[in-house]
This record gives structure tokens, sequence and C-alpha cells, in this order.
């Protein structure tokens, strides 16, 4: 932006230049001033209001055009920061509904991933309490049983085990 | 009694009488003792040597035999010995396992039904063990089965 206020700035100082060269001829005044005689003084002077009204006439011309182009540019970079900002503000407001949905599904995978955890203890602690009931039931068992089996149910105990290998021929000769 | 067959119906008399293994193995370390004693006859009669060296089923075996005029002279006592030796190593060996101590019936009712159902002398090692509750554990020619009571109620909490 800078680099275009100079160039516009150059073109003014030259245009105007060219002007005051154009006049000079015109007018036949030379460009390096001699000694003039008295008589010239006058019409030399006359000469050179009238040239500085034109050139800030031009000056003032060229400040203008060079006004509204200005805004005409600043008005197009005002346009273009809105319209940025207006896809701007678009794409944030996508960016902020990616990010709720994805915040919202891995809480909800979060959650589901806990419940599974849960559910894995609860199972895994029920199956060692159910293994730890069982053990307790057949040691008792095995110490009531123990206890209450007379000699006479033991040597009818005995005898049908015996009855058992012989009919699964397990004492048989290979 | 040169007669092997003779032989090994006098073994009889005494095998017929051992039915535990311990019985056996007692025998057997008393017929190593009196083959010693065989080649050192001297005053008496053989029994009469042995008599407070051996348990009493070998000496009233010898004895039997002397009276029966069928125990083998002194030259050939040893090797009827080693006779004997041999044929009670050929006897069969159950090891039981029981929750209980068995009666010496019971142990003879149970030895009697092992011959009787596998058709040869049988020899029992008994051993008691209460943690198997009931039934019994059998372990024969390096063979073994648990029908006791606890390998029962293992298998049922198991299966639960």
């Amino acid at each position: 932006m800078i680099t275009l206020l100079v160039l516009i700035l150059v073109l003014n100082i030259i245009l105007a230049f060219l002007v005051l060269i154009a006049i000079l001829k015109i007018a036949k005044i030379p460009l390096v001033k001699k000694p003039e005689s008295a008589k010239n003084t006058k019409l030399s002077k006359k000469l050179e209001k009238s040239l500085e009204a034109e050139i800030e006439k031009l000056i003032a011309t060229a400040g203008r055009r060079i006004d509204a182009k200005l805004l005409e540019y600043f008005q197009a970079l005002v346009d273009d920061a809105v319209k940025k900002g207006t896809e701007l503000s678009s794409f944030i407001e996508k960016q902020q509904g990616a990010i709720v949905k994805e915040t919202q599904f891995l809480a909800a995978r979060d959650i589901t991933k806990l419940r599974e955890d849960l559910d894995r203890y609860r199972a895994d602690k029920f199956a060692q309490i159910e293994l730890q009931i069982k053990g307790m039931i057949t040691n008792v068992a095995k110490q009531v049983l123990g206890k209450v089996i007379d000699v006479s149910t033991h040597e009818e105990l005995v005898k049908a085990a015996l009855e058992r290998a012989k009919r699964e021929k397990f004492m048989s000769h290979e | 009694m040169n007669n092997i067959d003779d032989q090994k119906v006098s073994f009889r008399l005494l095998v017929d009488s051992i039915f535990t293994a311990d019985q056996l193995t007692r025998i057997q370390d008393d017929i190593r003792t009196i083959s010693q004693l065989a080649f050192k006859v001297g005053a008496g009669s053989f029994s009469s040597q042995i008599k407070n060296r051996v348990g009493s089923s070998l000496y009233l075996y010898i004895l039997s035999l002397e009276k029966e005029k069928r125990l083998p002279a002194a030259a050939s006592l040893g090797n009827f010995l080693s006779n004997l030796a041999g044929f009670l190593d050929g006897i069969d060996k159950i090891t039981l396992t029981l929750a209980f101590e068995p009666s010496v019936d019971f142990q003879k009712e149970i030895v009697l039904w092992l011959e009787n159902n596998l058709g040869r002398k049988i020899v029992v090692d008994f051993v008691v063990h209460e943690g198997i509750i009931g039934g019994l554990v059998i372990e024969y020619h390096g063979k073994y089965k648990d029908y006791s009571k606890a390998a029962e109620i293992n298998l049922t909490a198991n299966l639960q």
C-alpha cells in the first residue's frame, strides 16, 4: 500500500514538472533565468504568479484524484476485510461446531468404555467370589462328609469303587 | 520235594496267609535271613534254629514242612529258599488308598475280592489318607485312578 502511494506521488510530481516545462515553452521563458532588464521584471513576476496558480491548481487536482483513489482503495480494503471477517466468522462457527461434535463423540466413547470396564470388573469380581464360595463349600462338604461317614459306609464306598474299577477294566492286564 | 510243581503247591501254603504288602516284605526279609542259616545246619531242627529270628508265618510254614517231612535236605535247602523268594517276588501288588483304617477282616475281604476278580495272587499295600473322604484311590502297575469322594466333590464343584 505504501509503495502504491509513493508511486502515485512520484507520477503526480513528474506530471506537474512536465506541465511547468510546457508553460515555460509557450511563454518563451528560458528555464535558466538570465539577467533581466528592468523592463522585463514586471512581466516576469506576473508570469511567476500565474504559473504558481496553475501549479497549485494542478497539484490540487492531482491531490483530489489521489484522495479519491486512496478512498477507493481503502474502501476496497474495508470491503475485503469485512468479507474476510464474515468468512472467518463462518469458518470459526464451523470449527466450533466440529469441536463440539468431536467432544461429544469422545465423551460418549469414554462413557461407553467406562461402562465396559465397570462391567468387566464386576464380572471378574463375581467370578472370584463364586470361586471362593465354591472352594469354601467344597472344603466344608469334605470336612462334614469325612466326619459323618461311619466305618460300614466307608467299607461300602470302597467296595463300590472297586466294582467301578472292575467295570472300567482298570486293573485288567495290558 | 524236588518237583517244581510240588514246591509251588508248598509255597502256596505260605502265600495264602499273605494278603498285605507289609506281610510280604517281612517274609521276604525273613527268607534272606534264614538263607544264610541254611548252610550252617547245626544241632536241632531248622525250624528250631529260625524260631526266634523270623516271623510266625515263615516259622510255622517251615515247621509244617518239617513235620510233613517235605522240607528239603540241608544241601538243597538254599535252592528251595531261593525258589521261594523268586515265587514271592512274582506276586502282583496293588496300592489302595482309603479314608479310614481298615480292619484285618476287611483287608482280607478286599484282597480276596481282588484275587477272585483278577484270577491271580494279589497283595495289597493299604494306605490311609482321610483327605480322600471316602472310596479309594488305586495304583496298579504304574497306573493311577482316583475313585474317591473328594474327587467326586471336586468334579461336581468344577462342573457347577
